[in-house]
């Protein structure tokens, strides 16, 4: 079943015939998650590098509280940190001439929070600026994007 | 503010923005801000198809407001009135050239300035808009990076449809405005 996630969303799943999509995805990170040894999967949708405040929430537009919350749901279903492995999509800048650090920070705050985590980032689409779309097959864990130039 | 008092702001900013157009282009143009609405940022606005590309115009707003404008035309129609501001034949092309980039953003001045000079004076408050950037790219694309630089709280934004009448012909794109002050926009 196609699921589309939205900004600020996390989709986890372990049925083999979903597929999570992204559309669009400029700044905002897509961080998908996959236990290849369970196929279970998790897509979040990154808004933010750190939040502006530090209330304490728990909160999925950020990046860092979006990976834990994805690992725990993971985790939940039975996957093992040790089988995780990350792919990052987006954080790109559309406005060339805009300085904007929010798609590079969203990029390196999620480089960082994996690596604590102990998580491999295996693969990347990220930067530029271009808008790209995503599939993500919980079947095997590929993560297909999809651009317009 | 109801929407019924942000539509009222749109005849005045059209008809000025309309007599500054027609100079810039030498030519009679019209500008019309048409149907309003309110719609969620965190949702997708129905009229757009959020991978569709757009020749998107981003200006961050200051004052006694903060917030940003987005003003948007589909690719092809962004290259026909840049042709028609230039006095050219419409070429479609990879991308707009430099001068063709400045002649849309000029546009976007035009439209976005004179709606919130309109707006100021409806408020009794400074609105500004700044520099404005382009971007040529997946509509949604720009949508999040708008959301993500002005809040992280996807919020209600103000869509206006914007038809433009020219000798050459009409053009319809949608500018997009998004304040962080919440209760300015009353749904």
């Amino acid at each position: 079943m196609e699921r589309e996630l939205k900004m600020a969303e996390i989709i986890v799943t372990a049925d083999p015939d979903d597929v999570v999509t992204a559309v669009g995805v400029g700044s905002c990170l897509l961080i998908s998650l996959y236990d290849r040894r369970l196929r279970i999967g998790g897509l979040a949708h990154a808004v933010l590098p750190s939040p502006l405040a530090e209330d304490g929430r728990r909160d999925t537009r950020y990046v860092e509280p979006a990976i834990k919350m994805t690992m725990e749901r993971m985790g939940a279903l039975g996957a093992r940190i040790a089988s995780m492995e990350a792919k990052l999509v987006g954080g790109a800048n559309m406005f060339p001439g805009l300085d904007d650090e929010v798609g590079a920070g969203n990029v390196s705050e999620a480089r960082a929070a994996l690596d604590r985590l102990g998580v491999p980032v295996v693969a990347e689409a990220v930067g530029g600026s271009i808008g790209r779309s995503v599939e993500f097959s919980v079947a095997s864990g590929y993560v297909i994007v999809r651009t317009k130039l | 503010m109801r929407m019924e008092q942000f539509v009222r702001i749109n005849a005045p900013a059209a008809a000025a923005a309309s007599r500054a157009l027609t100079q810039l282009a030498h030519r009679p143009a019209e500008i019309k801000l048409t149907h309003a609405e309110f719609v969620e940022l965190s949702a997708e606005p129905a009229s757009f198809d959020r991978e569709e590309v757009v020749d998107g115009i981003y200006f961050a707003i200051s004052g006694g407001l903060e917030g940003a404008a987005l003003l948007c035309f589909p690719e092809q129609k962004a290259f026909d009135l840049s042709a028609i501001l230039l006095g050219k034949a419409s070429v479609r092309s990879a991308k707009l050239s430099e001068l063709g980039e400045s002649a849309l953003m000029e546009v976007g001045n035009i439209i976005c300035g004179n709606y919130l000079t309109e707006l100021s004076n409806v408020l009794r408050l400074k609105v500004v808009p700044g520099v404005p950037h382009f971007a040529r790219g997946m509509f949604g694309s720009m949508l999040e990076q708008v959301v993500a630089r002005s809040s992280a709280d996807p919020q209600t934004a103000l869509l206006i449809d914007v038809e433009l009448d020219l000798p050459a012909g009409s053009l319809l794109g949608h500018l997009l405005l998004y304040f962080k002050t919440g209760p300015l926009i009353d749904a």
